[in-house]
């Protein structure tokens, strides 16, 4: 689990998302589909929107949940426990 | 057709509601909730994101260009996967230098540059303000739409609607954004009540789709064949974004990525109001999340209206127009409702963050410069709420002139496009070390003339208030500086043309600019603390170095003096103090040169948060603060240290950010353990508090119920429950419970076996505390119906004198509510409330057992005295006005005997009382008086008076009577004693029988005596002679009987 954590903790990852978040959402690729029956666009940007959102709910838990408490810096914040 | 007086209370209420959330909040009514739930309401008060533009417009969008309108909410999820570096960055460095707006963040990077904070500032205004008017027309125009049926309705809705509504977002934006000069610039009041708008706009757009989808168009699979074999079959297609797809998907994408993130309500949303980097990783996926539910519906419903019949000019009021042909009244209601939480969400929030702006960028340098204004400098707050109402009125008079304009109808990108120009300069300042601030303030001027130029004015034209000869034939006639083909440029659309050029410009100066102009010293090290913000973590006072002492009481004067320009001397004096201990020159008199500047760096970080950054750094002039001595001693030590050292300033900056990272970790650590200590002294005063409740109540029932609404009170928890063994110790009884829910169960006498088949049962089995940190997770605990959002619950045992009482259920809403200590506190707690509860029934025990030994004695004492009673009935006297008593005959007084009966006092009307004489409670007698004066009645003094003498007579018959009872018993003992005596002197058989009869005859006064002694031959004899009872003769031979 913990390799896990730190799988999705690298910054790499996020870029790989982001890249693969622009491709999917292209506009050629997404013109490729307009033969296919009219839900089919509709699936093409959901479905790649969805997988995105269930990703980033693990890099949101991996990245911040262990992060608070050690890298709150100093400022008007309170400390807050991680 | 809704009622529309039905329609404004809803309003109203539905901001009276926001108002009491917004102040629950403030008032820290629900801090734990917002700890607890914290990144949840960030990331919903974050959709503010999604404004009318959304709520209405979408599907307009969808209705005229089909998949296009999705574009403006995939920009902000793609843009959003990098805000785990990208926000995190830009929070830290909110808190590093108190940052309070977007403008702010720019100056701060670039040598706190005024001049560039004022050309952001009013980039962001006039970007932004027609925005404002477009949310305000947006409740206008559904406010008319719902009520065009009441026609003298709709005339004063299209009038009055949103002066209204204006009025109530002023009262919302001054009281819980900007009710007082945070240096924090937080507001956790207004981020509730948006998170609140967030979610109600979100449940609306979905009522209003699944009504659609679900009601009219039977659902998503037939709607679909419907819209293929229909005419508007192309909506789903991406051709449908028109001839320049592609450049407008793009366009649309891009603007959206700046979007969620630079529009200054946005920045001030994701920034300045993040209390938490953690709640960032939340928003991370509850905003693409929502995203996708509040766009899943849009086609249906832009399809849907269309297949009905419904015009496209009127698409963008579809989702109210459906419901409102087709739906229930309430739905109507509802969506209003949604269609005004995404529109003022957004006013407030905007003119929140832009009046901040106006107010720190704008008008404080002009403060600064016009001695006559001076005065304002002191009344910044008040200067900060007439602002806000400012631009409110700007706003709502914008939507009076522009109303239905080209201008107004495409602000919404029109503004993207206006703050795409912060990017540049925001992403470049992050990650660019050599970006200077003279390429930033070219950069940033350049983008915003040219988004100016070719997109706004080209709009205003457009709108009919400039010729139309200006897009066709350009400026002057020349034709290559035709705003929407600049430069020759054709092909693109005009959004795309001006983002193109816009961004061009901008990137390219700010490139050149800051390559060509070098960075002074300053902006060096604010260009290495904003790229390196994640790697250094913090910054702490550093270690003291230098010779030269500086007299620190006339330094604090002079700081003193300066911010008595801005504030109140008492809040000046309050923030030097709060200066002078972070920097740990607190009580000191003397201090080093280099100490004191980082005193002048403390204080202007807390003036940025009131004044803006650019501001403050201008105030806290080091120049004019330290003497030239002092900057040479200054230059000096920094040379020594290195020269010291060895080591380039570069390592040296290494170094310091490692020690001062150390030194903050410790003192994270020493904040933290502090808090700790804090909690458990809250703990173990809450335990005490409820030993002293538990030691001062002996009513069982009482204490019970005290102690559970203590604990749940002080602990803030959601339910504490107390169980007791019932006698068979079988059964564990709800004695206590808190709230509601432990009436209910109370109610229908809720019980659990005392078996390891639930967490008190356990418990109680055990004798030890059970903990179920996720309910959802353990085995052995029940699910209670009453109960629903018990997330976490401890069951601890009652215990006392080795022997298990009962327990107590404490459970919580959140999971992992209870550590170590929590239970610790309990257990002590649940011990000392057994203790107490075994020392109650102990008493009551005891308390039982006094009042049997009393009735018994009381029982004694009624016979005792009905004995004298009936041995002397003639107790009865009398006494008359001449002073003579005498024992009283004749029948006795009705008075008397009611007294006695009744065992109270008796009134007659011949000025006669009679009161009864009691002895441990057994009436014995009474006493019966009356007044000379028949007319006079009995005074309530008389009568106590003598109550007063009647008790202590009855104390002295008491007395009395065993004085005589004592006095028999003695002289009963002491006839047997010389009786005794007596038989016993005779020796012989005949003489002790005389003797025996002669005396006690005459002990007892009785007239005759037999004594015979007898066999069970003789009594045989006796019985056949028929001598059996029958007297004895005088003369009768005592002796021939034998023995």
């Amino acid at each position: 689990m913990e390799r896990l954590k730190a799988f999705l903790r690298q910054p790499e990852l996020t870029v790989l998302l982001f890249v693969l978040g622009g491709l999917a959402f292209l506009y050629p690729v997404l013109l490729m589909l307009e033969a296919v029956p009219p839900q089919a666009t509709l699936l093409a940007i959901y479905i790649p929107w969805g997988l995105i959102t269930v990703v980033l709910i693990f890099i949101g838990r991996a990245s911040f949940a262990a992060s608070s408490s050690q890298e709150t810096v100093r400022g008007d914040e309170e400390v807050h426990d991680g | 057709m809704v009622d529309p007086w039905v329609v404004i209370w809803a309003m109203l209420g539905y901001i009276a509601v926001m108002f009491v959330a917004a102040l629950m909040v403030e008032r820290g009514v629900w801090k734990r909730q917002l700890v607890a739930y914290g990144g949840m309401v960030y990331a919903l008060a974050l959709t503010v994101y999604c404004t009318s533009w959304t709520f209405y417009g979408s599907v307009g969008s969808a209705a005229t260009s089909g998949m296009s309108f999705v574009a403006v909410y995939l920009g902000p999820v793609l843009s959003i996967i990098l805000w785990g570096s990208l926000l995190r960055r830009m929070v830290r460095i909110k808190n590093l230098y108190r940052i309070t707006t977007i403008a702010d963040f720019i100056s701060a990077r670039y040598a706190k540059s005024e001049a560039l904070a004022i050309v952001a500032t009013i980039l962001a205004v006039v970007g932004v303000l027609p925005y404002i008017a477009l949310q305000l027309k947006a409740v206008t125009d559904s406010f008319v739409l719902i009520t065009a049926s009441n026609v003298a309705f709709s005339a004063w809705a299209t009038t009055y609607i949103a002066p209204v509504v204006l009025v109530l977002m002023m009262a919302f934006a001054i009281l819980f954004g900007a009710r007082r000069l945070d240096p924090t610039e937080r507001h956790p009041g207004m981020v509730a009540a948006l998170a609140i708008l967030g979610v109600v706009k979100l449940v609306a757009f979905l009522a209003v789709g699944i009504f659609v989808t679900y009601g009219l168009l039977g659902g998503f699979r037939q709607f679909f064949q419907t819209l293929e074999n229909s005419s508007f079959a192309a909506l789903t297609d991406m051709a449908g974004t028109g001839g320049s797809g592609p450049f407008v998907w793009f366009t649309h994408i891009l603007l959206s990525m700046s979007a969620i993130l630079f529009l200054p309500r946005q920045f001030h949303m994701a920034v300045v109001e993040n209390e938490n980097e953690k709640h960032i990783g939340t928003a991370m996926w509850v905003l693409p999340l929502y995203m996708i539910l509040i766009t899943i519906f849009v086609l249906p419903i832009a399809a849907g209206g269309l297949l009905l019949g419904q015009s496209v000019t009127v698409a963008d009021t579809f989702v109210l127009r459906l419901p409102m042909q087709y739906g229930p009244g309430w739905l109507t209601t509802l969506v209003f409702l949604g269609g005004l939480s995404a529109s003022s969400a957004m006013v407030m929030l905007t003119s929140l963050a832009v009046s901040t702006m106006i107010a720190n960028h704008l008008l404080l340098p002009l403060l600064m410069r016009i001695p006559f204004l001076g005065f304002l400098r002191r009344n910044l707050l008040l200067v900060r709420w007439g602002v806000i109402v400012v631009v409110l009125l700007l706003g709502y008079a914008v939507n009076l002139r522009m109303g239905e304009s080209y201008t107004l109808v495409n602000m919404g990108l029109i503004s993207f496009a206006a703050v795409l120009q912060f990017a540049p300069v925001i992403l470049g300042g992050l990650f660019w070390r050599r970006a200077s601030k003279a390429g930033a303030l070219m950069g940033l001027t350049a983008g915003f003339l040219m988004w100016l130029y070719t997109l706004l004015i080209p709009s205003f034209v457009k709108s009919g208030w400039l010729s139309m000869a200006l897009l066709e034939n350009g400026p002057l006639g020349i034709s290559w500086l035709r705003p929407e083909q600049f430069l020759g440029v054709r092909g693109l659309d005009n959004l795309t043309h001006a983002v193109f050029w816009s961004l061009l410009m901008n990137i390219g100066l700010y490139v050149l600019g800051s390559l060509f102009f070098p960075q002074s010293q300053y902006e060096k090290g604010l260009a290495d603390r904003f790229v390196d913000v994640l790697a250094a973590k913090g910054v702490t006072h550093a270690p003291t170095y230098g010779h030269t002492q500086v007299n620190l009481a006339a330094k604090t004067d002079q700081l003193e003096q300066i911010l008595n320009s801005y504030f109140f001397v008492s809040e000046s004096k309050a923030m030097i103090a709060r200066c002078l201990d972070t920097v740990g020159l607190k009580d000191q008199r003397v201090t080093t040169v280099n100490k004191l500047t980082e005193l002048y760096d403390e204080v202007e970080r807390e003036l940025a948060g009131s004044l803006g950054t650019a501001a403050a750094h201008r105030t806290i002039d080091r120049k004019s603060l330290l003497t030239a001595e002092e900057s040479t001693e200054l230059s000096r030590t920094y040379g020594e240290i290195l020269a010291d050292l060895q080591i380039s300033p570069e390592e040296l900056l290494k170094r310091i950010d490692y020690y001062r990272e150390r030194e903050t970790l410790l003192a994270e650590q020493a904040a933290e353990l502090e808090l700790r200590v804090a909690d458990r002294t809250r703990a173990l005063s809450t335990a005490a508090e409820v030993g002293r409740a538990a030691a001062s109540i002996l009513d069982p029932e009482r204490l019970v119920k005290q102690v559970v609404e203590l604990i749940r009170e002080r602990f803030d928890l959601y339910y504490v429950g107390l169980f007791l063994l019932d006698e068979l110790r079988e059964w564990a009884v709800l004695r206590a419970g808190t709230g509601a829910a432990g009436q209910m169960m109370l109610a229908r006498g809720h019980r659990l076996q005392c078996d390891e088949g639930s967490m008190v049962g356990w418990s109680i089995v055990n004798a030890r505390a059970r903990v179920a940190q996720e309910v959802e997770k353990d085995l052995v605990r029940r699910v209670t119906a009453e109960l629903p959002d018990t997330h976490s619950e401890v069951a601890v045992p009652l215990r006392s004198r080795g022997q298990v009482l009962g327990a107590f259920t404490i459970q919580s809403t959140q999971v992992n509510a209870f550590d170590e200590a929590a239970i610790t506190v309990f257990q002590t707690v649940a011990d000392q409330v057994a203790v107490a509860l075994d020392n109650a029934r102990l008493f009551t025990e005891a308390q039982a057992a006094i009042e049997i030994e009393r009735r018994a004695y009381g029982e004694i004492n009624r016979q005792a005295w009905k004995e004298v009673l009936r041995a002397r009935p003639e107790l009865r006297y009398r006494r008359d006005m001449r002073g003579e008593v005498y024992s009283a005959s004749g029948p006795q007084s009705q008075e008397i005997i009611q007294a006695v009966q009744t065992g109270d006092a008796v009134y007659s009307e011949n000025a006669t009382l009679a009161l009864p004489i009691k002895i441990r409670d057994n009436v014995v007698g009474a006493l019966r008086f009356r007044k000379p004066d028949v007319n006079e009645a009995w005074t309530a003094e008389e009568v106590t008076l003598m109550q007063t003498l009647i008790e202590q007579l009855e104390g002295a018959l008491e007395r009395a009577r065993l004085y005589e009872n004592t006095q028999r018993s003695a002289a009963r003992e002491r006839t047997i004693g010389q009786v005794t005596a007596r038989m016993r002197e005779p020796l012989d058989l005949e003489n002790v029988l005389k003797t025996a009869a002669d005396q006690m005859r005459e002990a007892l006064g009785l007239e005759e005596l037999v004594v015979r002694l007898a066999t069970e031959q003789t009594l045989a004899q006796w019985s056949g002679s028929g001598n059996l009872g029958e007297p004895e003769s005088d003369d009768s031979p005592l002796g021939d009987q034998g023995l």
